[in-house]
């Protein structure tokens, strides 16, 4: 079941849900869904494909920027081949489709970058009952905006985090977009029960083992 | 409802993709490295300081701590932990440290805002 504005600030207000810093402004909470901002705008990053392309060059790879997307591990790709847009000046031209003009980024048509909201969102370390879904907003949709087409889900899982949205231009416009602007929104439902998957991959790990106090798992035989 | 310990890890940390992410990596059971992602404000120096926004910086690394929860203890002595990406897995206990107290102010918020 999807929480409403009076829940939202009720789960917030119970630690249920952890929003910071808290939607506290008028408007931000709306009947069913939460707003989410722009982080700073350091924090618009696009991939560094010429650095991605050398680095396969150097692995004997080609000149492509070719992605093994089955084997792709987000950990050791962040902090290496993330990189804030360029820097354009005004009476600069650029073919590039994501760039930076003063406190604003510009996204053509067919731009692509990552851009993490002012908001940290999540759930309590233990106990979380509410599984929170990241959306863009419908109005800017219609424009060719697309915020967080895939994996939209913040999982159960623990503390608050900042969402990073995965921004495309899929419309004829250029996008200018600013600190502050509100794309996207969440939206938060009830989970049927604690999950136990965190436990039951525990057990795995453990299997025959014991728990932290020493005691053996329910079902194993403790030999 | 599950009951586990807040705990720190000893790691190596890493600058992440945003200034409040951070790509750490921790020494495993069986002495292989697994790679963790975690907030800033889940991430403490070794001796328990909360991380600089530009600590460490880009390309470089620092000894330090990371943020994990105790989910059971096998009988080999090995620790089986969670992480905040989620991730579960096995760490000799002598990289378990108490938790230092989280940053009440979150990453790339200036107070007020």
């Amino acid at each position: 079941m999807f929480l409403s504005d009076r829940d939202l600030k009720w789960a917030i207000a119970q630690g249920h849900l952890i929003v910071l810093p808290p939607p506290d402004q008028p408007g931000r909470i709306g009947p069913t869904s939460i707003d989410l901002r722009l982080d700073k705008i350091e924090e618009a990053k696009v991939w560094d494909i010429p650095k991605f392309k050398e680095h396969n060059r150097q692995l004997g790879l080609g000149d492509a920027p070719e992605l093994q997307i089955g084997s792709f591990d987000y950990k050791a790709f962040a902090g290496i081949f993330q990189k804030p847009p360029r820097v354009v000046r005004p009476n600069e031209t650029t073919e590039e489709k994501v760039f930076r003009r003063g406190d604003t980024i510009i996204v053509r048509p067919g731009g692509f970058l990552l851009w993490q909201t002012k908001e940290r969102v999540g759930t309590p370390e233990e106990g979380a009952q509410l599984i929170c879904f990241v959306d863009g907003k419908s109005t800017r949709a219609r424009t060719g905006l697309v915020v967080h087409m895939t994996a939209p889900t913040i999982h159960a899982a623990w503390g608050a985090w900042p969402v990073t949205l995965e921004i495309a231009n899929l419309g004829p416009f250029h996008f200018v977009l600013k600190e502050d602007d509100v794309i996207a929104q969440i939206t938060v439902a009830t989970i049927s029960s604690v999950p136990e998957k965190t436990m039951r991959e525990a057990g795995s790990v453990t299997s025959g083992q014991m728990n932290v106090a020493g005691q053996s798992a329910p079902g194993q035989t403790g030999s | 409802m599950a009951q586990t310990r807040e705990i720190s890890l000893v790691s190596r940390i890493y600058a992440g993709g945003f200034s409040g992410e951070r790509v750490v990596e921790v020494v495993t059971s069986d002495g292989s490295t697994h790679r963790v992602l975690a907030p800033r404000d889940y991430c403490w120096t070794l001796d328990s300081q909360p991380l600089d926004p530009e600590q460490p910086k880009l390309g470089d690394s620092m000894a330090g701590l990371v943020a994990a929860r105790l989910l059971a203890k096998a009988r080999d002595g090995s620790l089986v932990v969670t992480t905040p990406d989620g991730d579960v897995f096995s760490v000799r206990p002598d990289i378990m440290r108490d938790r230092p107290p989280k940053s009440e102010i979150p990453p790339n918020v200036p107070v007020g805002s």
